[in-house]
């Protein structure tokens, strides 16, 4: 009886020493966010010493000269981190309720609803200017429920979903762009939402975006088991005591309110939610146990360092992080496929 | 083109970029102005375009039609006419005798349709709009002729007068309208307390952001500018050729200009007071020294948004008092 | 632990597809249900899983009405393996066998306990998969995945397992494989197992009961003695054929007359 004991505890050391290597990655990648988080702080158009760094932080933005760092860097820098692991955590959540690696954000209609929300307030009604965030989230959240409706038949499936969406989303860009015809002087101020970026961002986008991040991580990773039930089908996953349709619409509305509010606050990030997922699942596999936490971490670095490069590079003129993360990103991405072929 | 041809307008070109990139240069006398024109006849004019080809024109045009809003008075100014115009919110081409006028669309999306049925013999159109270069190989293709111009600032006020005046076959000494502008202008810009050294922040106000800088080849930066103030994008040495930036917000706090001059797209008082009201409490602008002492003005649309044309010296006037009379 | 079928009706959003069903099933009772294209089978072994609800009727599974079952609970009674699975790219057979044990677990993410290593362990030796355990499943052939599948299901150690068409994708070796596999769980671990198949030999050949479904109704139920025979088989299935006995054991030959063919194109 020992004997068999030791045994079967012998099979699972294989699948130990798997998930050991998963969880170093994590650890690292936890190392290289922090390194990069450093890299953003100490680093901006304006020359800064560590002691100022240091002090600004420490006195919580009392201190003389510390309005940059306290109020302008520190919370770009938190809000990138937050959009970054929003955006991913929402992608990767989608691309397994959807069973589709080229789900994203995107498909529930997030983007095509912010674009709209965000249009009609700067060029239909731009004294409402403060309201833009709003308006995007809500957009984002109706566009979504509008997807999620039409795609319901005693239940949601997943081809329906995407087919749902891609419908809803070109009328809603349609919309869009109707408004933007109609007022054509005031275009201006949608490209800079359509592009995404950090630019400008205060306590007060944290204050956004923090509750939905927060919530969003914990209630995911708790039911990080439940999603990897789900990609083995709807069948299975019932058979295994899942509620699949109870258990997807809470995906779907917690993939909603993640991109929602990350994309209200930052614009339209198209990248992030789609390639940082897939990215990961290349290099730590689709164990969502590891994948989910890989993703909101890996993300969360990447967006911070493509803003910082963005804010260096060509300083003190600034590029979108949107724009970097699309040059950085994409090569990255299919270097990491190769390497998966191979 | 021969090479000859060919050579010339790179000459004016490098002529014209140097005197815009000048800081010595106060002010501007309208014989001095740098020239789109290449070569005159009696009645023909040769133009060069921002894409660097050139245009020959007959002279005296009758059938013009403007799709740049700014172009519009500053045409009448310089004794021309147009058959249309576009759709504008200008409150001066409301009234006689733009509204008697043709519209030909919005100045972003003009209607091509349009303008093809009118049979104009010259279209204006602007190189800040993508949509009017591509009009302007369609306009080639229909044998129509078009001018394809920079129309960005004070400088440009001068060249395009001068371009324009001959175009409709006058003299700029004849332009009593014209002189009186340049010569009340020039006057404001003696009277600036250039020694003062005002450093000040143009920007373009949107409803996503507030930090597009405006560099010294914008309109209100160079107006400033010459009235003896500092931008303080010049500071920074940015090698760029564009109109505006987005600076970064640390950069706008480090240099901490004194004024800050606001353009907003639209420019209702509700937005300025609005935008009033967040500036003051936003973290990251309120702690500015111009937000804080309220030195910083929304400027109207009709006199800096758009082109003042012949209302340049009230444009002036404005920057003179903001910098140098504005008791705080 | 026994399911009772009484009056059970189904459609799918229109024509009704299951008319009527009655059905008894005894505890470790093996059963067969076959029947031509859209007979129900399918749709009888879903209801039973609760993957559908019925338009009338009702199920009892351990005398408690289906209805009345919360997902959970039914998880931890039925195991249904379906014809149709998705396979996540990495996974390995450990990792998918042990997925077996949810219905056990909670929520939380949570080393395995005792009794779910001892379970894992039993499935993988019930099937032979000791020196696949490592493998990626997208590696292996079609019948070691299903074998695969199978150890997901004894894991869940469930008294009853259903499975739909567990063999319509394998060759001739694996199909044998299975199904002496399902054979060996019932004799072994004592479940009661009812799948849908396409195979009449294999119907005959591994259970102890079979039913015949034709346009939705129950057209006949019986051990394989009883109901192999020539007119039952017409009947359902509109076929001719011949049953020989080799070693004892009855084999259905599906025949259909050369020239008949022919007669019936010239008419």
């Amino acid at each position: 009886m020992n004997n068999s004991i030791i045994h079967s505890y012998n099979k699972f050391s294989e699948l130990k020493k798997r998930n050991f290597y998963k969880l170093f990655i994590i650890v690292l990648l936890l190392i290289i966010t922090l390194i990069i988080f450093f890299f953003s702080l100490s680093n901006g158009s304006v020359e800064l010493s560590m002691n100022n760094i240091f002090t600004s932080i420490a006195s919580m933005g009392k201190a003389e000269n510390s309005h940059i760092i306290w109020n302008i860097r520190l919370p770009r820098i938190i809000t990138a981190i937050l959009v970054g692991a929003s955006l991913s955590l929402s992608g990767a959540i989608l691309q397994a309720v959807m069973r589709n690696p080229l789900a994203s954000p995107g498909i529930i209609g997030v983007n095509a609803g912010a674009g709209l929300g965000a249009t009609i307030i700067i060029i239909a009604m731009p004294i409402y200017f403060y309201y833009i965030i709003p308006a995007a989230f809500l957009g984002s959240l109706i566009t979504s429920l509008a997807i999620y409706l039409l795609a319901w038949q005693r239940g949601a499936r997943p081809t329906h979903l995407i087919l749902a969406g891609i419908a809803v989303a070109s009328f809603v860009s349609s919309l869009t762009s109707s408004i933007m015809i109609a007022f054509p002087e005031r275009i201006h101020g949608t490209v800079d939402f359509m592009i995404g970026s950090l630019n400008a961002k205060t306590w007060s986008h944290v204050k956004i975006c923090l509750p939905y991040t927060l919530t969003g991580i914990i209630l995911t990773l708790l039911l990080a088991k439940r999603i990897n039930i789900l990609s083995l089908g709807d069948d299975v996953a019932y058979s295994l005591g899942i509620n699949v349709e109870r258990t997807r619409i809470l995906l779907i509305t917690i993939s909603s309110l993640l991109a929602a509010s990350a994309v209200s606050v930052a614009g339209l990030l198209g990248f992030v939610g789609l390639v940082c997922p897939h990215m990961m699942r290349l290099l730590i596999g689709s164990d969502h146990r590891f994948l989910l936490p890989a993703s909101i971490i890996f993300s969360a670095a990447l967006l911070t360092f493509c803003d910082t490069i963005g804010r260096i590079i060509v300083s003190p003129v600034e590029i979108p992080a949107g724009i970097i993360m699309s040059i950085i990103g994409a090569p990255f991405f299919l270097y990491l496929l190769k390497r998966k072929k191979n | 083109m021969t090479i000859k041809l060919k050579i010339i307008p790179v000459i004016i070109l490098t002529f014209l970029f140097n005197h815009l990139f000048s800081i010595a240069q106060d002010t501007k006398n309208i014989e001095q102005t740098n020239t789109l024109i290449v070569s005159e006849t009696s009645d023909t004019i040769t133009c060069l375009n921002v894409d660097r080809s050139t245009s020959v024109l007959k002279k005296n045009p009758e059938k013009v039609i403007s799709c740049y809003t700014s172009f519009v008075s500053l045409w009448y100014l310089a004794g021309g006419k147009l058959i249309a115009i576009p759709n504008t919110k200008h409150k001066n081409l409301l009234i006689e005798p733009y509204n008697k006028l043709e519209l030909i669309g919005s100045v972003t999306s003009p209607n091509v349709e349009k303008i093809i049925s009118l049979k104009p013999d010259l279209v204006l159109l602007s190189a800040q709009m993508e949509k009017h270069w591509e009009l302007r190989e369609i306009l080639k293709s229909a044998r129509i002729n078009s001018l394809l111009l920079d129309y960005n600032n004070y400088y440009d006020f001068l060249t395009l007068s001068l371009l324009f005046s001959k175009i409709n076959g006058k003299e700029i000494d004849n332009n009593q309208e014209l002189k009186t502008i340049i010569n009340d202008i020039n006057s404001i810009i003696d009277r600036a307390q250039k020694n003062r050294k005002i450093r000040f922040l143009s920007i373009f106000a949107s409803a996503i952001k507030a930090n597009k800088a405006e560099t010294s080849e914008a309109n209100t930066a160079l107006i400033a500018k010459l009235l003896g103030a500092e931008n303080i994008i010049d500071n920074l040495k940015i090698k760029t050729k564009s109109i505006n930036i987005d600076l970064s917000m640390e950069k706008i706090f480090e240099q901490d200009p004194d004024i800050i001059l606001i353009t907003t797209m639209g420019d209702e008082k509700i937005i300025q007071e609005k935008m009033r009201t967040f500036l003051k409490n936003d973290p990251l602008w309120s702690q500015l020294s111009a937000i804080k002492k309220d030195r910083f003005y929304f400027l109207p649309n009709e006199l800096f948004l758009y082109k003042a044309n012949e209302n340049y010296p009230e444009a002036f006037k404005i920057i003179y008092q903001i910098l140098y009379e504005d008791k705080k | 632990m026994k399911i009772e079928i009484e009056t059970l009706s189904v459609s799918y959003d229109g024509p009704i597809v299951l008319n009527n069903i009655n059905l008894s099933v005894k505890p470790s009772e093996i059963i067969s249900i076959v029947g031509p294209n859209g007979s129900g089978k399918s749709t009888l072994l879903r209801s039973i899983a609760k993957l559908i609800s019925p338009i009338s009727g009702n199920i009892y599974v351990d005398n408690k009405n289906l209805k009345n079952y919360s997902r959970k609970e039914l998880s931890l009674k039925i195991a249904f393996l379906p014809q149709y699975k998705s396979i996540p790219e990495d996974i390995t057979v450990l990792e998918l066998i042990s997925y077996g044990r949810y219905p056990h677990q909670s929520n939380f993410i949570t080393k395995s306990k005792y009794e779910d290593i001892e379970a894992i362990d039993r499935a993988i030796a019930l099937t032979k998969l000791e020196k696949l355990q490592s493998r990626k499943i997208s590696t292996l052939s079609g019948g070691e995945q299903q074998r695969t599948w199978i150890a997901l299901c004894i894991a869940q150690e469930t008294d009853i397992l259903l499975l739909d068409e567990p063999t319509t994708f394998l060759d001739i070796k694996c199909q044998l494989d299975v199904m002496e596999l399902i054979q060996q769980l019932n004799y072994e671990l004592k479940t009661t197992i009812i799948m849908t198949l396409h195979d009449l030999n294999h119907a005959t050949h591994y259970s102890n009961r079979i039913i015949a479904l034709k346009n939705g109704e129950i057209f006949a139920d019986a051990t394989p003695e009883n109901l192999i025979n020539k007119n039952i088989i017409k009947a359902v299935f509109d076929i001719e054929c011949k049953i020989i006995s080799y070693n004892s054991t009855p084999f259905i030959l599906p025949i259909r007359n050369i020239k008949e063919g022919i007669k019936n194109e010239k008419q």
